[in-house]
């Protein structure tokens, strides 16, 4: 691990915010080929469950409708900025069906977005209920 | 012998993050060490609990120094490391035993995430 240097680049941004909305409304319109373009090769993606997918994992739930998201709403949204990636915590309002049953709650998201090149992916993701 | 080659075969990189991912766990839930995660930690460090707590670096360390709970049959398996340039995100299981001052116990599973910088 790195410790901060006494020189702090700051990160460029641009973009990213952006990103995040895309990601959403992604998820809510089931676009593969959007959450192909921003989610990592290797990502690990964490629900609320305990379920931890994998990129393919993500995208084929959402094609085959095992998961629908019929709300995500975004509140409380902090961006954590480093040089090296950006985490986000957020709260997101959810509301959907999981394998037939519907579901509605708040979650505590954490999302780690890296600019890889010029474009921003996400490189892990972690949900927990919040109680 | 051909255990110890597999080993071998993991990049030096992930191998690092692994080692300094089970440094942290052991810190949190074997040693409660607050130095080891002073010095392991970022200055900016978030820790989110799985009831949607979020505490910033002080607020962990704290509440590490002055947990109550032991754990036992503690064991940490990491499932992968996805390293990105600079960046590694690793995810490891924890599974074990917390037992209360008030004598309590809950079975812990959980899928803990790391981001490294």
């Amino acid at each position: 691990m790195l410790t901060m240097s006494s020189l702090v680049i700051g990160q460029d941004t641009t973009g990213l915010k952006k990103a995040t909305v895309l990601l959403n409304e992604a998820l809510l319109k089931k676009d593969s080929s959007v959450l192909m373009q921003l989610l990592d090769n290797n990502i690990s993606y964490g629900h609320s469950n305990g379920w931890i997918q994998s990129k393919s994992d993500v995208v084929e739930d959402f094609a085959s409708g095992k998961i629908s998201y019929t709300k995500l709403e975004v509140s409380d949204e902090k961006f954590q900025i480093q040089q090296q990636a950006v985490a986000i915590r957020n709260i997101t309002t959810v509301e959907g069906v999981v394998s037939g049953n519907s579901f509605k709650m708040s979650l505590q998201v954490l999302q780690v977005w890296k600019r890889i090149k010029v474009k921003w992916v996400l490189i892990a993701r972690q949900s927990v209920k919040l109680i | 012998m051909f255990g110890a080659m597999v080993s071998f075969a993991q990049s030096n990189a992930e191998k690092q993050v692994t080692e300094t991912v089970l440094a942290v766990h052991k810190a949190i839930f074997v040693n409660k060490d607050s130095l080891a995660l002073e010095s392991l930690f970022a200055p900016q460090l978030t820790y989110g609990h799985s009831g949607g707590k979020v505490e910033n670096r002080k607020e962990t360390i704290d509440n590490v120094s002055q947990n109550k709970s032991t754990y036992t049959n503690i064991e940490a398996k990491v499932l992968s490391v996805n390293i990105q340039g600079n960046t590694a995100a690793s995810r490891y299981l924890l599974t074990g035993t917390e037992t209360k001052p008030d004598g309590k116990s809950t079975e812990l599973k959980l899928n803990i995430l790391q981001v490294w910088i």
